[in-house]
């Protein structure tokens, strides 16, 4: 008796691609991030919008934050939800929002409508994924940027290089320029947790947060930030004795923070552009 | 708004001009009644409700990313519940209390040698500006780093 068996290649693409600073993308490159996330957003099943939404909060609640595995975690996160999107459109990638230099939300996800139609990077449907939502859960995403009570303490409103958090630093350059990666960690995470406080409504709240479209383009930041510390750190990375913890996801596969660590190994890059030359050998 | 002082200062027998980096650690810090922000004030008496980052003794500020309210049913977000056995290698409860580390060494810099710190603390929940219960850890502790 023999068996035989018929083996179809997978479609592959070894190019890396660039995510782009969603200011930047010309209307066409917005036009098709933004259909891909709608037909995203009407896919039902463990594909959709509303399953990769409900990873950070509700209702599957495997995010991390504030232990050491917060930046590696999100770059796995926004690893799986862009090839979600890149099975529908291969071409797509996410883009990221400059908080360190853009003031206030960039028009892309800022505007109510776009050619008439609501857009679907100002507000998204939420509908958690398999379970029946419960009467007190919101049911739309909303922002309310900047909104605090005037004399109280308050997040500091992008851009967040016009704050220094140490004399003649602006945020940048105090993030790049961390000595470890925990000092790293500590700095980036303290801007994230401040753009999700100054964003308000969905954003606020760690149970919704990834419902806004808008997490995306913020996380794809913390992740660059991260990728330009790696890039003057070359190995410095997690403890050792976190250096290979599988990390949870609500969807094979599982990853390490080892295996996240080069972001050409993901099939991505933030440097648009690189040029090299010979040396004198 | 919160505004919470220390009871009894931190003590500060260093010469603080050969420190090099000096930290606050709040430990167990809860996370579980939504987003706030904190500004920490240092040796600053009567000061006024509405100081903010300008005020010349303030030291240090956080904006905590937290969740709001347990949107699970009954228990699902008692976090002090420990592992089930010895043999559970589950990851520790989401809303674990955390410890944060707020650098403030050029502020304590900018009081010259002081001997002792008292913090004054405005914390603001940024869903409901009137709560005065909103930032609750177990112990602070000043690190000095030669």
């Amino acid at each position: 008796m023999s068996l035989t068996a018929t083996v179809t290649a997978r479609r592959t693409s070894a190019t890396i691609k660039v995510r782009q600073n969603i200011s930047q993308m010309s209307p066409g490159e917005i036009d098709r991030f933004r259909a891909a996330l709608t037909t995203m957003l009407g896919r039902r099943d463990d594909r959709g919008f509303q399953f990769f939404a409900g990873w950070h909060g509700v209702p599957f609640g495997i995010c991390q934050h504030h232990v050491p595995l917060f930046l590696p975690w999100h770059r796995g996160y926004l690893y799986h939800f862009e090839l979600a999107l890149q099975d529908i459109d291969p071409a797509v990638t996410l883009p990221w929002w400059d908080w360190l230099t853009e003031p206030g939300v960039p028009a892309a996800y800022g505007d109510e409508t776009v050619g008439g139609k609501p857009n679907v990077l100002f507000s998204m449907p939420i509908e958690p994924f398999g379970v029946a939502p419960d009467p007190d859960w919101p049911t739309q995403t909303s922002r309310d940027p900047g909104s605090s009570e005037p004399g109280q303490p308050a997040p500091i409103p992008p851009p967040l290089n016009g704050f220094e958090p140490e004399p003649d630093t602006n945020c940048e350059a105090w993030v790049t320029t961390a000595p470890s990666y925990t000092e790293l960690t500590r700095r980036l995470e303290a801007l994230h947790d401040n753009v999700h406080g100054w964003c308000g409504g969905t954003m606020r709240d760690i149970s919704w947060a990834a419902y806004d479209p808008l997490f995306w383009a913020h996380h794809a930041m913390v992740d660059r930030l991260w990728r330009i510390w790696q890039h003057t750190h070359p190995g410095a990375g997690p403890p050792d004795a976190l250096i290979d913890a599988c990390m949870t996801f609500a969807k094979p596969p599982g990853m390490s923070p080892r295996s996240l660590s080069k972001v050409q190994d993901l099939g991505y890059e933030y440097a648009g552009f690189v040029s090299v030359a010979g040396g004198t050998d | 708004m919160q505004v919470w002082s220390t009871s009894a200062q931190l003590a500060l027998p260093i010469d603080v001009e050969r420190v090099s980096r000096l930290d606050l650690e709040f430990i167990d810090v809860r996370r579980d009644r939504g987003s706030f922000t904190v500004l920490v004030f240092l040796n600053a008496d009567e000061l006024a409700q509405n100081a903010g980052r300008d005020h010349e003794r303030f030291a240090a500020g956080y904006t905590v990313f937290a969740q709001s309210g347990c949107w699970g049913a009954s228990g699902h977000c008692d976090w002090e519940r420990g592992p089930a056995s010895a043999f559970d290698r589950r990851p520790e409860h989401h809303l674990r209390p955390f410890n944060l580390t707020l650098d403030v060494t050029r502020a304590v810099k900018r009081l010259g040698n002081p001997d002792a710190l008292k913090l004054t603390i405005h914390a603001a929940a940024l869903d409901d500006p009137a709560a005065t219960d909103v930032f609750r850890f177990r112990q602070v502790a000043a690190l000095a780093y030669q």
